[in-house]
């Protein structure tokens, strides 16, 4: 075994044997998880508002409302049904359970869903309903103006035995709604009930106007058929989520990597650090020649965050194989179709080498974190400009600004798995990435100076100093 | 004789700063040579030099035969002023990896490990995580590491530093042992009793220079014997005694004086002390002091580290 082979090992073994290694294995999955699941957490862990309609206006709005908040979360419950049917058996199967639901109701969309994966509607449960309408409180019911109503209902409240009581007061045209709540912060339903409302005074306005309830009714039900269209869809015309699917996966690919990349060169630079600090960096030299330690070290750290990628990929594939097989097919057809899994290797390759490189000679002249952070900072604020402008490029990947950005190499390996999966000229793909490559071997030539001038350093180090000593090639 | 290593005028400058000025010795094969300076004399930058991990600004050195130490790096051994090992690897993996960069297979590096750590009485924490062993045992651990590929050169830059007496003692066992199965040593230090116990040769340096290259003999002879007497006497009894230079005088603390005078060249004190006691001077005890090393390294610098 040469080497550099013998201390990529040591590197390898030295962190894939630490607890850390494993829990930051775990962690990463584990706050995407539950940053990702939160909301819908939250939703279904919430109790139900208990919610009473005090009815002031004498135009029977409260039972109207009523009736709209029910019709709203059936509505909810059929669209997450048809959601499910996507995620689990692709959009065949959600458009089948649409023409069921709109034929048999829910049950005919879960029986549709069924017959495409049964495990997914077994699984599926429909979603909790945001309030339950409970009949107002006598004392409130008695009332009759906003003030004696609202004194009964913030009682009701304020004692617990009601989460939110409207008071629906005025006519016509000047309903007035008051909400109290038990929730300070903003109130649950506030949005919903002045959404119904507003619906429902809307609907009564045009009544009074003469328009008869079947034409309102045929009104509501007006929908335009929208088609997405585009050349560049795999069918030729009609865009489908598959079409959508590259940008989407060209945008995970870019968070990912530039997350593997700042984690790997992050482990080489505390890695150089405490050989440094410990004085093994000296004994190193005198065994191995600086080209030796330090792909060693690269590649070594490389074999951590490729245990990690693959470990990540596993679980997202077999994850996405239980719950999401339809997607599954979809991102294979992707990644493979269109080369692009081979894209994200490169660039993962060149972003890491580049910034590993970097990393590891700077390590070199750092006896500590503190002394790293000074060097550090213009690299962190350099790499954080490609995160701002990745969300951007799944809107637009052809933006004039990107373009010009891709071209920057320090920024290339994060931004062009973005756009690749977009319409990228060929001449830009070649172009970015070769002038990627030639930079980061200009940066390996640099930093391999680095290392060997700042591994016999000794006393802090300044930028100023550090390219001072590196261009006269002195070893201080 | 075979030199082991050798420096043609060699010179090391740091921007304005001459580290090393046109220094040449010569490191016999096969022996133990001391490297001697005071800190700041330029020794660790002409061990560098010597190793190849720093380029030389002017002249020449030859390690084993070649002109690039790098080249030569699995014929040598090197433990660093600065120690250094990986705190959670054991000393049987520390050796072994150091060894396994110099090219010894992984099983043969394990077989020596084991049986340098039991030889050197470290048997039992041969297995334990570098971290939990004490310092003097965590550097004879280095400096196994440095020698179990058996190397032909062994440069250890101030291997004493930081040893209790009795570590001190068994890494001077294991220079000598090093050196007897055939190997050249060259060791750098600023303590010159280990060059005086160990070396067959020292090379003494000061602010950058040579000052001084051969056996330890004739460097103690750079500086003068001298008489020592004590007893109630005065320095100017002293001084007027004949064939005696220079005489330096302190109180003893139990009362009177202990006067050293400085013999003149092939002087042995004899006229002085015959006239000492024919003037029946006070003498409690007299005594011919032969320089050490330490006296021949403050004459040859001037006494200017």
């Amino acid at each position: 075994m040469s080497r550099l082979l013998k201390i990529a090992r040591r590197e390898y073994l030295a962190y894939v044997r630490t607890v850390g290694f494993w829990l930051s294995i775990v962690a990463l999955p584990l706050v995407i998880g539950i940053s990702a699941s939160a909301p819908l957490m939250m939703m279904k862990s919430a109790k139900p508002e208990r919610l009473a309609i005090v009815d002031l206006t004498g135009q029977n709005l409260g039972p109207a409302l009523a009736k709209v908040i029910v019709e709203n979360q059936n509505r909810d419950g059929a669209r997450a049904l048809r959601a499910a049917a996507l995620s689990a058996a692709g959009p065949k199967a959600q458009e089948e359970v649409r023409k069921a639901q709109e034929s048999g109701g829910d049950a005919a969309g879960r029986a549709v869903l069924a017959r495409y994966n049964p495990s997914a509607a077994a699984r599926y449960k429909s979603p909790r309903a945001k309030a339950i309408v409970l009949p107002a409180p006598a004392e409130a019911q008695a009332a009759t103006t906003p003030r004696a109503a609202g004194l009964a209902a913030r009682r009701e409240v304020a004692e617990k035995r009601l989460d939110s009581v409207l008071i629906l007061s005025g006519r016509d045209e000047a309903i007035i709604m008051d909400l109290w709540s038990r929730n300070l912060g903003a109130p649950v339903l506030e949005g919903d009930l002045k959404a119904a409302v507003g619906e429902i005074m809307r609907e009564r306005a045009l009544t009074r106007a003469g328009v008869s309830p079947q034409t309102l009714n045929a009104a509501d039900a007006l929908r335009p058929t929208f088609n997405s269209l585009s050349p560049k869809a795999a069918s030729g015309e009609k865009v489908s989520l598959r079409d959508r699917l590259p940008t989407i996966v060209g945008f995970a690919a870019g968070m990912l990597l530039w997350s593997m990349v700042l984690t790997g060169a992050s482990i080489l630079l505390n890695s150089v650090i405490e050989e440094k600090s410990s004085k093994i960096l000296e004994v190193l030299l005198s065994s191995a020649s600086v080209p030796e330690i330090m792909g060693g070290k690269i590649l070594g750290v490389a074999g951590l965050t490729l245990t990690v990628l693959s470990i990540w990929a596993m679980g997202g594939w077999l994850a996405l194989i239980n719950f999401a097989p339809g997607l599954a097919g979809d991102l294979v057809a992707v990644l493979l179709g269109k080369g692009l899994v081979f894209y994200f290797g490169a660039y993962l390759v060149g972003g890491y080498l580049m910034y590993a490189a970097l990393f590891a000679g700077i390590g070199a002249f750092c006896e500590s974190q503190r002394d790293a952070q000074t060097l550090l900072g213009p690299i962190m604020m350099v790499m954080t400009v490609p995160v701002i402008f990745m969300g951007q490029a799944i809107r637009s990947p052809d933006a004039p600004i990107l373009s010009a950005l891709s071209w920057i190499p320090p920024f290339t390996p994060f931004l062009m798995p973005v756009r690749i999966a977009g319409e990228v000229p060929p001449l830009q793909v070649v172009g970015t990435t070769a002038v990627m490559i030639l930079t980061t071997v200009a940066i390996i030539a640099f930093s391999t100076r680095a290392f060997h001038v700042g591994a016999l350093a000794t006393g802090k180090i300044d930028l100023k100093t550090l390219v001072g000593l590196i261009v006269r090639k002195q070893a201080a | 004789m075979v030199s082991a290593v050798s420096l043609e005028g060699v010179s090391k400058t740091y921007d304005d700063f001459h580290a090393v000025r046109d220094v040449s010795f010569e490191v016999p094969a096969g022996r133990i040579t001391g490297f001697l300076g005071p800190n700041g004399a330029g020794k660790t930058s002409t061990i560098r030099m010597i190793l190849g991990l720093l380029p030389v600004s002017a002249g020449r050195i030859t390690v084993l035969g070649g002109d690039d130490a790098q080249k030569a790096r699995d014929r040598i051994g090197f433990l660093p002023e600065e120690r250094g090992l990986y705190k959670r690897m054991t000393p049987i993996v520390a050796i072994a990896f150091f060894a396994g960069l110099k090219g010894v297979p992984e099983a043969e590096g394990r077989k020596r490990a084991k049986a340098m750590l039991e030889a050197q009485g470290l048997g039992y924490a041969m297995k334990k995580p570098i971290k939990d062993l004490s310092k003097g045992m965590a550097q004879k651990v280095q400096l196994l590491s440095a020698l179990a590929h058996e190397p032909e050169l062994v440069v250890l830059d101030e291997p004493f530093s930081g040893l209790d007496p009795v570590n001190q003692q068994a890494l001077e066992a294991m220079i000598r042992e090093i050196a007897a199965r055939g190997a050249t040593v060259l060791f750098s230090t600023h303590v010159m009793q280990h060059a005086e116990r160990l070396c067959d040769k020292v090379v003494l340096m000061a602010r950058g220079r040579k000052v001084f290259d051969g056996d330890v003999a004739t460097a103690r002879c750079a500086a003068p014997r001298a008489l020592v007497l004590e007893g109630d006497l005065t320095a100017e009894q002293v001084a007027a005694l004949p064939a005696l230079g220079t005489v330096t005088s302190e109180p003893l603390p139990d009362g009177g004086w202990r006067h050293v005078a400085v013999l003149p060249e092939a002087g042995d004190g004899h006229d002085a002390l015959k006239a000492a006691f024919a003037r029946d001077l006070s003498l409690r005890r007299f005594e011919l002091k032969e320089p050490s090393l330490h006296d021949a390294f403050i004459v040859l610098t001037g006494g200017q580290a």
